[in-house]
């Protein structure tokens, strides 16, 4: 018993006596979306490229190269990111409501997606936003100009509504001059007539 | 003559106002513990809701969190004792004006990468002290010890056949 205790005590001060293996280190993780892109990391002596979850590198000075793959331990990562993991912000979401003709009145085919995004902003602390209107090719330039304003700020009350600050929506309009889908003059186009939004 | 210094005092205070109202780059959407920012030479508390601008430098102290979304929709999150430079940011895809470089000087970073990871990653990249991480697309962690020097500017990581590229992107 006795003995159990003196190894225990050895085991815990060679812990927090042992030197730590790495200092300045890059690990990559894998995408939101899955999968794992790449990091390049570099300095004056060379560079070293991560492409596998997990994979960390060692940039130790600058004067020396990043070292080779090493695997980051999940106690490790727990013990050196975990206050880091824990403040990620929630990830960005984009969304584009189509509208009737005409109007800035939101589409029926768009209500549901339209109902899900004030969900989504609601059950988020501290949004902030980008909303940008369009319209389709029929009417004066002047008129979707302005239609596109409408349909944009349209969202953008409805984003203060559900209690994202004014302040806080950056809000463009382009008219007819970025279509989704190309099209003659004075054609109707249901998926040009759209906000296009960005939660953050 | 108070005509003249009335119109004189008001376009200093204009270009005063057109300093202040540079575009934020980010909002804070989470803090725990202390967390500041250093602007034009101060230190103020930064806050959950509060922007973040060009050349901002954000910190965080003891047992203390941060967490910025960018414009682009790039989520940092930094650790205790963390100190994170925004150098240079630019999203305006229409205006194909794309770049992100940040440096860490020390501590525990997060980054997750938003639209400009998708559009223009080859412009994005976190200095650190002893190299220069960049990226294609991607979600890492990077950890940086207290007490390092960055090289000077032109040596900054910038060899190899990634050398000199640029901190900001123009395409055309």
């Amino acid at each position: 018993m006795k003995y159990r205790v003196v190894v225990l005590a050895l085991v815990l001060a060679a812990g927090a006596c042992a030197p730590r293996s790495h200092n300045n280190y890059v690990v990559l993780l894998n995408n939101p979306g899955g999968g794992s892109g790449k990091v390049i990391v570099s300095n004056q002596k060379g560079r070293h490229v991560l492409n596998q979850c997990g994979g960390a590198t060692s940039i130790s000075a600058a004067g020396k190269a990043p070292s080779s793959t090493w695997q980051l331990g999940r106690s490790t990562l727990q013990q050196d990111f975990g206050r880091a993991l824990a403040a990620r912000p929630q990830r960005f979401a984009r969304y584009t409501i189509y509208f009737d003709y005409d109007k800035a009145n939101v589409d029926p085919s768009s209500e549901e997606t339209y109902r899900k995004m004030l969900d989504e902003v609601a059950r988020r602390k501290a949004v902030d936003a980008t909303v940008a209107g369009h319209a389709d090719r029929t009417g004066g330039e002047d008129h979707n100009q302005k239609l596109s304003e409408m349909r944009a700020k349209k969202i953008r009350d409805d984003l203060v509504r559900v209690g994202v600050p004014i302040d806080h929506i950056e809000v463009d309009f382009f008219g007819d001059t970025e279509p989704a889908v190309p099209t003659p003059e004075n054609m109707p186009e249901l998926r040009n007539r759209r906000v296009e939004v960005m939660i953050r | 003559m108070h005509k003249v210094l009335l119109i004189a005092s008001l376009i200093i205070l204009f270009d005063v106002q057109a300093a202040l109202a540079a575009d934020p780059i980010g909002y804070v959407k989470t803090a725990t513990g202390v967390t500041t920012v250093i602007r034009a030479g101060s230190t103020t508390p930064l806050k959950v809701g509060d922007a973040v601008f060009e050349d901002d430098t954000v910190k965080t102290g003891l047992e203390s969190s941060l967490g910025v979304t960018m414009k682009d929709g790039t989520a940092l999150s930094a650790g205790p004792e963390t100190e994170l430079l925004l150098d240079e940011y630019a999203y305006a895809p229409r205006k194909n004006d794309l770049g992100f470089t940040a440096r860490l000087s020390q501590g525990t970073l997060e980054f997750v990468s938003g639209m400009l990871g998708k559009l223009a990653p080859e412009s994005v990249s976190i200095e650190t002290p002893t190299g220069v991480i960049g990226m294609r697309g991607t979600h890492f962690l990077v950890r940086v010890d207290p007490g390092q020097k960055f090289p000077d500017r032109p040596a900054a990581g910038r060899t190899g056949s990634k050398a000199g590229s640029p901190a900001r992107t123009t395409y055309r």
